[in-house]
């Protein structure tokens, strides 16, 4: 419908990340539990518009997903140089705090999907009590390579090509068409070198096992959902991940691959829809004292 | 298409897998695991190799081209 003006809001917050102002763009629906969203490797947060307009989850949470630095409509630091960009733990995990907190958000729920997973995992263990729940979409403390990442960035390839090529096969066949499309533009019109250097979080920096175990499901639920057509972080890979943090809640979903909040919003809103409402449910109970 | 063997064939790149591999590559709707050619040389189904910069250039198609017959081939038994 023509003239139709989606709920979505974005705007410019500064955040201080690593002794240095970041202007980090970030878009916003609803009212209630504030729920951060992590886009993957490479791309930016327009992968969670449908998760934004949905109105149920907006009548409940404070929706909010955001440009990484260096992604989407986030500049890379104006001190910046032009030197390689690699994401590291450290970095990745001081970024989600600061926005948190430069948003003065109370304890929010956060989802991420494929780094933003990885990430999760990272907050669960080392920063749980900040957070009301944790939700890792396509996330493992762990998963073994591919492919050799130095095709992503040369002279003589084309990185957004190349990049959107690679990642085309982890979206299930089911997918409709439109949605796919969608989910691999923002890999075509990604910066050059951003994906190689998300990845060196991924492949290098961030390998968590060994850590997870240390992961306190009492103190912050941990939720960790793995389409069955993904073979980069594949169900078995969550599901070894899972098998060693007690407590963490385990979803395969079907006929999901890598991107499910993009790929197949509707399919994905069938599994996100009943981890939300038992987040909104939990937040209604009254906390009881401590018993020490 | 040429039916192997070829004896002495010149060869820049290859991708070869089983025609079993293929015939769940081309279902209808593939299984997962066997939907994409990065699925299949990470499984070990497929092995990749040559010089591979004419297939990383051309990825997208070369990807197109191996799915043709997706759908049109008699399914796996």
């Amino acid at each position: 419908m023509s003239g139709f003006i989606e709920p979505i809001i974005g705007r410019y917050v500064h955040v201080e990340i690593e002794n240095e102002v970041n202007r980090i763009y970030f878009e916003e629906s609803g009212s209630g539990i504030p729920l951060v969203c992590l886009h993957t490797a490479g791309s930016d947060a327009r992968q969670w518009r449908y998760l934004l307009a949905d109105e149920t989850f907006a009548k409940h949470f404070r929706i909010i997903a955001f440009d990484m630095p260096w992604h989407g409509k986030s500049n890379p630091p104006a001190g910046w140089t032009g030197d390689e960009y690699r994401l590291t733990t450290a970095r990745y995990t001081e970024t989600i705090r600061a926005f948190c907190s430069a948003l003065s958000l109370d304890r929010p729920v956060v989802m991420g999907c494929s780094i933003g997973g990885r990430i999760v995992l990272n907050l669960a263990i080392a920063h749980a009590a900040e957070f009301r729940a944790l939700i890792g979409l396509e996330a493992a403390d762990f998963q073994a390579p591919w492919y050799d990442t130095s095709w992503l960035n040369r002279p003589d390839v084309h990185g957004g090509e190349v990049c959107a090529a690679l990642v085309s096969g982890l979206i299930a066949p089911q997918s409709p068409d439109a949605s796919r499309r969608e989910t691999l533009w923002a890999y075509k019109q990604s910066g050059p070198g951003v994906f190689k250097g998300d990845l060196y979080f991924y492949r290098v920096d961030g390998d968590l096992r060994g850590r997870v175990a240390a992961v306190d499901t009492d103190r912050c639920p941990l939720f960790l959902l793995t389409g069955e057509y993904d073979f980069s972080c594949t169900p078995a890979d969550t599901l070894r991940t899972a098998a060693s943090i007690k407590g963490a809640q385990v979803v395969i979903m079907e006929q999901l691959g890598h991107f499910p909040m993009s790929e197949n919003p509707a399919q994905f809103r069938r599994y996100i829809a009943p981890v939300l409402d038992w987040i909104v449910q939990t937040a209604r109970i009254p906390t009881q004292p401590s018993a020490g | 298409m040429t039916p192997a063997p070829v004896l002495m064939r010149s060869w820049c790149f290859s991708y070869c897998a089983a025609p079993g591999a293929w015939a769940e590559f081309w279902r209808p709707i593939p299984r997962p695991g066997w939907h994409d050619l990065f699925a299949l040389t990470k499984s070990g189904e497929a092995i990749l190799e040559g010089d591979l910069f004419p297939f990383m250039s051309h990825l997208q198609f070369f990807k197109d081209v191996l799915a043709l017959p997706r759908g049109r081939v008699r399914a796996a038994t």
